[in-house]
């Protein structure tokens, strides 16, 4: 990590308690390598004081604060669901075969007026670069390329994104695996 | 590689088919020695960026399993059989190996120039002119084991082997080395050539090898070449000069007799920035641009350890799984070896789940190690 320390601590409390509203260990989430680009995806949509209040709320309160929602929705499935769209249910949309993480394979049009082109164009919005970062909320696009074959989904259901992640050839004759 | 088996060989070192099983299993050792540090660089790399180093290095490292697959298929044609569960198969990184131009140590480090220097120096070809510069005394000096150059004594010698540090020492002669991993496969060719000749005056022959133990192409897919079917004398000799030619060009080119650009210069395509392209001079490559970003990689603890990890538990325990879990790999690998080839497709899927759990490792940063992260630590 490149950051300084203070940078560095709260990048470790965010993955902290990422693990806890997640149920994958810290180390599971930091090793799907996006940790920096989630956590830089919340400060810059919803900024510093809800990711705050978010964190600090109780992770087993009902109902959850809606940040707390969108990161565990982004951890799982890597979109960015702002807390207004974060209910929606349309993962299999986005990652149908051949349409992963660009656009979805179905027409929506149950998403809000102009968000759809907005979702092709947030790949800046994780934060990589900075003369994109932050400025303008989107409320829904994938963090990544690698966000979608990271998403936690793929490990919770013992099976790999397609497209990516390819486990060997005739592999899929074997039940899924299950991970501790 | 220069000599055929046309050739007289000069004082072959080998000469009974013990000693020839002998440096069949250190060829094993050499060839997997080199997995553990080309996959530690190769998933280092932050996804997404670097493909040029990574489809670099995986191609040499997909190759390297052709060559122990090769090997293995050698040591069964005359008779022997392969162990790839012996105690110190798997080097205690940072470790020695038996060839090289000068002698050097090869870590387990993250994508980095260190890690592509050390990557050349293994694949280096072979500048031995003469007999005398193949086969060179140790530098027990250069390795900081004796202070007048001399080779430490006998139990000395054996307990470093036992370590695993020096792991590569040269069966029936640990005080010397080949100049190149060339020139050691070029010794074991002189052995098979010399002991079939004498076999067949005889009216023998030294592949006595049961067939059903070789590892054949239907077993082997995508893995840098075909996997050669070892019978007899020109089979074995092709199936060696073939993992020599991979590494180090043939006749000094840069390419292998397939047509393929040899590890070495593969390589050197990551140091120069350039891609070589075919009637190429070796060192001066004049194709595309190729493009590294040295900064794009997970900064790994080089020569990680267990013992680096008591401070995070849940890495610990993902990396004492994953050791366990390479150890059942390599008897799976060794089974596949030993009369059951068509373990090898189920050991793909295998190499697929370790990839998954390098990947987690390396991303993940070690407390009390400030700008250090994890890395599979290999100890078996």
């Amino acid at each position: 990590m490149t950051q300084s320390t203070d940078a560095g601590k709260q990048l470790r409390d965010f993955v902290k308690f990422s693990a806890t509203v997640t149920g994958f260990s810290e180390f599971d989430l930091w090793g799907t390598g996006q940790a920096e680009g989630y956590y830089k995806t919340v400060l810059n949509q919803e900024g510093p004081d809800a990711l705050q209040k978010a964190m600090a709320s109780h992770p087993h309160t009902v109902p959850a604060d809606p940040v707390v929602n969108s990161i565990i929705k982004l951890w799982y499935v890597g979109v960015w669901y702002g807390p207004e769209l974060v209910g929606r249910v349309d993962v299999a949309a986005w990652t149908a075969p051949g349409r992963s993480g660009a656009k979805p394979a179905v027409p929506d049009y149950s998403r809000p007026e102009g968000t759809r082109s907005l979702a092709v164009s947030g790949q800046h919005q994780a934060g990589e670069d900075p003369a994109h970062g932050g400025q303008e909320r989107k409320p829904l696009f994938v963090v990544s390329p690698d966000a979608y074959t990271e998403g936690l989904l793929w490990r919770a259901i013992g099976a790999h994104p397609s497209g990516a992640k390819a486990p060997g050839y005739g592999s899929w004759a074997n039940p899924p695996v299950f991970e501790d | 590689m220069s000599v055929s088996e046309s050739e007289p060989a000069p004082d072959p070192k080998i000469k009974t088919i013990e000693e020839l099983h002998d440096y069949l299993y250190k060829g094993l050792q050499l060839e997997h020695a080199t997995l553990p540090p080309y996959l530690t660089a190769l998933y280092s790399l932050h996804p997404g960026t670097n493909s040029d180093a990574r489809h670099v290095i995986r191609v040499v490292a997909v190759e390297e399993m052709l060559h122990l697959t090769l090997v293995a298929n050698v040591l069964n044609a005359v008779g022997g059989t392969p162990d790839l569960t012996k105690p110190n198969f798997v080097p205690n990184y940072p470790t020695y190996l038996p060839c090289g131009p000068t002698y050097f140590q090869v870590h387990l480090r993250p994508f980095s120039r260190e890690a592509l220097d050390t990557f050349l120096k293994i694949e280096k070809p072979p500048e031995a002119t003469t007999e005398e510069d193949r086969f060179v005394p140790v530098d027990w000096t250069a390795l900081g084991l004796t202070s007048d150059g001399m080779a430490p004594p006998p139990e000395e010698l054996a307990e470093l082997k036992e370590s695993g540090s020096i792991f590569g020492l040269v069966p029936g002669e640990p005080t010397k080395r080949f100049s190149s991993i060339g020139e050691f496969y070029e010794e074991i060719i002189r052995g098979i050539n010399h002991l079939e000749d004498q076999a067949r005056q005889a009216g023998k022959t030294i592949f006595t090898g049961d067939r059903a133990r070789q590892v054949t192409p239907e077993y082997f897919y995508s893995g840098g070449g075909d996997v050669i079917e070892v019978a007899g004398r020109d089979t074995a000799v092709a199936a060696l000069n073939l993992v020599a030619e991979q590494g180090e060009g043939l006749y000094g080119g840069i390419y292998d007799s397939q047509g393929e650009l040899a590890h070495y210069y593969r390589f050197q395509q990551l140091e120069k920035g350039c891609y070589y392209q075919k009637g190429d001079e070796p060192g001066k490559p004049s194709g595309p641009t190729l493009n590294v970003d040295w900064d794009a990689a997970y900064p790994v603890k080089p020569d990680i350890k267990l013992t680096d990890l008591t401070r995070d538990p849940e890495i610990l325990a993902a990396a004492e799984e994953f050791n366990r879990f390479y150890a059942t790999f390599l008897t799976n690998i060794n089974l596949a070896y030993n009369g059951q080839p068509d373990l090898l497709l189920k050991a793909v899927w295998e190499m697929f789940r370790m990839r998954d759990s390098m990947n987690r490792l390396v991303r993940n940063p070690l407390t009390g190690h400030p700008g250090a992260n994890a890395g599979p630590t290999f100890e078996i």
